[in-house]
Parts: C-alpha cells; structure tokens; sequence
C-alpha cells in the first residue's frame, strides 16, 4: 500500500494553505506532521484522508487517486480521527465502537466477525471493561481511546490522526501516544499524525515532516530534522536539543531558551 | 434494551387504539361505532363513520407519522435539535401556493383535490430551491441558515398575499395555514399513505447511514459513508414526507420538531428503534390533538395544528423534566 501527495496545492479563495506538496508515506511507519499554527498541516492531514479536494496535484493511493476511490473501500484501508470528533448524545462506548464497522457491514446485514472485530478494537484500547458505559461518562482519556477504537473497527492498514492529544494531560497524553506506537510496533498500523508538541514528534515518530507556510520545510528522521535551526525557523523561538536518546537510537529533546520571536507574525 | 422498547411500541398502540375509538365517537354528531359495526346503526350513522370519521382517523395517524419521520431525519441530518421540516421549506412553500391559488382563483380551486395537488407542489419547489440554494449537498450549516431565511421571506410573501387579496376569504386561508383536519377525505388520504408507505420501505437501508451522519461529514466519510449522496437523500425523503403530510392537512407546527425528542426519551440514540417510536408517537400525539379538539367545544372544532401545540408542550415539558432528574 502507498499514500502519496504530489504537486498537493490548495487553495481557499485566493490563499494557498499547501503549497506544491510532494510526499511519500511509509505504510509500516509513524509518521509526524509538525508545524506552526495554520501552517496547513491540517489542511495536509484531509487532504491525505481525501477529505479535500486539492486545487491542483493529487493524492493517490495505490495509484489510483483518493478522491476516486469509492468511500467503503477507502475506509478498508484509510482510517481518519479528526481534531474535536463530536459524539451523538445517549450512546455507550461499545455502540460508538460499532460504528467503525460500517464499510464491513453493509446496510442491513451485521458481517461475520463485526463482534469480534468491535472486541478486539476495545481490547488493543484497554477499555473492554468500560464496554457498557455511556460515552459521555468517561474521561477525557478513555473518550479518545475509544475514539482510535472505532478507527480500528475498521481494520484499516493506516490511521491518519489531527492532534490525537489535544485536551488531553500530560499523562494521558503519553498514555495515547504509547498505545499508538503499540498498534504500529504490534499489530503493523501505519500511522500518520499532526502534532502540536515537538518533543512527542521526536519521542515517537520514525519520520517527522515540518511544514512551513503550506510548505514542506524540512523532512526526514528525528535527530535530522529537530535542530536548533529549524525549531527558530519554525516558530521563532531560540531553543537548545539535547540527546535523551539510548545507544540504539537518538532521541532529540527541545528545550526553549529564548521566548523573544523574530519571525513575522500573521499566519495565525 | 429491545424488551423496552417493544414494550413502548405496545403502549403507543394501546393508546392509539384508544384514541381510535374516542376519534370515531367524537364530533358534531354522536356515533356508537359499536353498533354501527354489529349492524345496529342508522344509514346516516354509517355514511358519517365510513365516509368522514374514517378516512380523518387514518389521516391523522398518517400526517403525524410523516411529521414526525420527517422532523427525526432533518434534525439528524442538519445535527441540529432545533431543526424541523419547515427548514426545508416545505411549510412556507405549501403555505404560499395555497394561499395564493385560495385567493386568486376566487373560490375556483377544488378544496379536495386542488388545494393539496397545489400544496404537494408548492412544498416540492420551495424545498428543491432551498436544497438547490445551498449547493446540493445539504451542507448543515448554510441549509438551517436558507432555510430559515427563505422560510421567512415565503411567510412573509403569505401574509403580504392575505392582506392583499384577502377581501372576505381570508377566514380560509387561515383555517388551512393553521392546519386542519376538517373535512378531509379519502381523496387526502391516498398520497400521504403513499408517501409514508414508500418511506417505510426505505428506511431500513437508511438506519446506518443516519447513524454516521449524526458524526460530523469527516468522520462519516471516513468510515466509508458516501456523504455526498445519503445526505442529500435522506432529505429528500424528509422532504417528500413533510409535502405530503402538509399537502393534506397544512403546516401543522410542532409535532415535526418534538416528536423526535419525545422519541429519543422514550428509546435512546439507536436509531432503528427511534425511527418506529418517532412514526408511531407522531400518529398518536396528532390523532390525540384532532380528538381533543373535537372533544373541547363541540359543534365547533379547534384545528388539530393549535392543538398539537397546547397539549405536546406540556408533556414534553414533564419528560424532559423526568429525564433530567435522572441525570442529575
């Protein structure tokens, strides 16, 4: 399986918010999108979901254009978690599950193995327990986990996630983020998310893809990409990277040394 | 879980069959249906059942179901609690074709056959602009928005065609824009038992997508629901039920908006469940509305759109009142 974006432009009106686009994703892999706020990235993220349509350029998969893809069989494959996903009032976590089971169920029947896939997907979460419980009960850390559980009812071969950890504490924070290197690292999940925190990119990506101005700026692994240069090309922002990593692999840290910024505002 | 909600579909038949009775009864002139039915009844006894109490029966039963079907799928669809049919325009479309074809034929038009055919179309045309208006794919946001904007200019279009022409016919205007019962026929019964009938043999296919539309479009599209297309088809069908249901007893308010919520009480989110207990407590509460307003006054009746309003207020009120007590 291949995800692609070539030439990926966008336009709202007259502003472009992705630029001449071109990017390869790596299906086994976890791939993080960084970027200052409207830099695009999120823009990017739907456009990869076939949830846009570009202006020009295309986003394929498999050859055959996103956009063309029949939305059943793209969800076979593609699975998307927006940003603030907002649930219908009165349902229990394990009905909000089922949901992600659409494109296996069809319109009346219930397909073979559908419990069996809504079970996994609560399990590979944790939250078999917390199956009968009404959704809006749970914390703010559970309703997201059962977010990424409905993603994986639909036994998609990647997850495409904006910002899996807004809202979140830090704790539950790293909670998500450990559980989707777990469903990459266990069960072969390519994932690809936009981060807000640079230092969960480095921590957990593979591939950390910075874009700037609906530009990619900067791509490649960790320890490559997360310099001091790039961090005040970026945001503005002096920042010194330290190596927390082991003698297996690095691991890039930032931490900010000067607040002042002396780029231009305005892409906010 | 479905033990309940049988139990719920029970009751509202009961209840319905109650109201049945009480609505064949009821009225001007006093009938046992009972002795109509074991032969004991006078011929006028039997013409005023067959011929008037009947067909008005089933018509409320159909109305409010086709109400109240088409009031669940647009407040699923818009994801909106305050949405109703009138969103698509097919209260203020009907409204203003009848009215205007009432006023300007001097009396011409056919009050049995004319008035809803002239209805059914204004209704289809005012929700065909407004889909239209808003790009075709229904998007929420700029559909609630149309549609109440353009509902407002075609009731205010109504009321300035009133003024105008009203001269000496204005009471019938009126009456219908109330929404009504009086009078009605089997000729007003066929196309709304269609429309209904058509709608329940859809259904089935749409309880899955409606389920995802109540996602935002992302999410639905990403699990595989082809928005562009159910969207805009799950409204067509709220949009045929809603102008048939107004074609043969005007814009009745009320029950297109609360019967929904009155059902989602009762049920719960599932939405094939919600559907048949929306459809039936839409029937019930519009035949115990016609009952009621025959009961109240009789010889006179209040029309059955003032009388949604007076007595589903305040159960609605209770149940949403019960139902945050065991919130809380």
């Amino acid at each position: 399986m291949t995800l692609q974006a070539s030439h990926l432009t966008l336009r709202y009106g007259r502003r472009a918010v992705l630029r001449d686009v071109g990017l390869d994703f790596d299906p086994t892999g976890i791939t993080g999108i960084v970027g200052p706020n409207g830099s695009g990235k999120s823009s990017l993220l739907r456009c990869l979901a076939g949830l846009c349509a570009p202006s020009q350029g295309s986003v394929s998969m498999d050859g055959r254009a996103i956009r063309d893809w029949p939305a059943r069989k793209l969800s076979r494959r593609l699975a998307f978690l927006p940003q603030s996903p907002q649930a219908p009032d009165g349902l229990t976590l394990r009905d909000l599950v089922a949901h992600g089971r659409f494109s296996h169920r069809g319109f009346f029947r219930t397909g073979r193995g559908d419990q069996a896939a809504i079970d996994h997907a609560l399990e590979q979460t944790g939250l078999t327990a917390l199956a009968g419980r009404a959704f809006d009960s749970l914390s703010g850390g559970e309703r997201q986990r059962g977010w990424i559980a409905m993603a994986l009812a639909q036994q998609s071969g990647m997850l495409l996630l904006d910002e899996p950890t807004t809202w979140l504490d830090i704790g539950h924070q790293i909670e998500v983020l450990e559980l989707l290197r777990r469903l990459n690292r266990q069960d072969g999940l390519g994932i690809v998310m936009v981060l807000h925190d640079l230092n969960h990119a480095a921590a957990y990506a593979d591939r950390i893809v910075a874009i700037k101005d609906g530009a990619v700026c900067a791509d490649g692994p960790p320890h490559q990409v997360v310099v001091p240069a790039l961090i005040q090309n970026l945001f503005g922002v002096a920042a010194q990277v330290v190596d927390l990593g082991t003698e297996h692999a690095q691991r890039p840290h930032v931490v900010v040394t000067s607040a002042s910024r002396n780029v231009a505002y305005g892409h906010g | 879980m479905s033990g309940r909600v049988a139990l719920i579909g029970l009751s509202l038949l009961v209840l319905i069959a109650f109201l049945a009775i009480l609505s064949l009864t009821l009225g001007a002139a006093s009938v046992d249906p009972f002795a109509v039915l074991t032969g004991r009844g006078d011929p006028a006894a039997l013409q005023i059942l067959w011929h008037l109490r009947l067909p008005r029966l089933f018509l409320a039963l159909a109305v409010g179901a086709n109400f109240g079907l088409a009031g669940l799928i647009v407040q699923i669809v818009l994801r909106n609690p305050l949405a109703e049919p009138g969103v698509l325009g097919v209260s203020a479309g009907a409204s203003l074709a009848v009215v205007a074809a009432l006023l300007l034929s001097h009396g011409a038009l056919s009050v049995s056959l004319g008035v809803p055919l002239v209805a059914f179309g204004g209704a289809v045309a005012a929700g065909a602009a407004i889909l239209w208006l808003c790009g075709g794919s229904g998007d929420p946001r700029r559909l609630v928005l149309g549609g109440v904007v353009f509902g407002m200019a075609l009731n205010a279009l109504v009321m300035a065609v009133i003024v105008g022409f009203g001269a000496g016919r204005a009471e019938l205007a009126l009456l219908w824009l109330t929404g009504s019962l009086y009078g009605r026929g089997y000729d007003q019964l066929w196309p709304v038992l269609a429309c209904g009938g058509v709608a329940a043999l859809l259904l089935p296919a749409f309880v899955r997508p409606l389920g995802l539309l109540r996602f935002g479009d992302d999410q639905a599209r990403s699990a595989g629901l082809e928005v562009r297309i159910w969207r805009p088809a799950a409204l067509l069908l709220a949009m045929a039920l809603a102008a048939s249901a107004v074609s043969a007893a005007g814009p009745i308010g009320f029950v297109g908006l609360v019967v929904p919520h009155f059902a989602r009480l009762l049920t719960g989110a599932a939405i094939a469940p919600l559907i048949w207990v929306t459809a039936l407590s839409g029937a019930a509460v519009t035949l115990m509305a016609d009952v009621v307003g025959r009961a109240i006054a009789p010889p006179l009746e209040i029309p059955v759109g003032a009388v949604t309003g007076l007595i589903g207020v305040p159960i609605f009120l209770l149940l949403l009142q019960r139902q945050s007590r065991r919130r809380a």
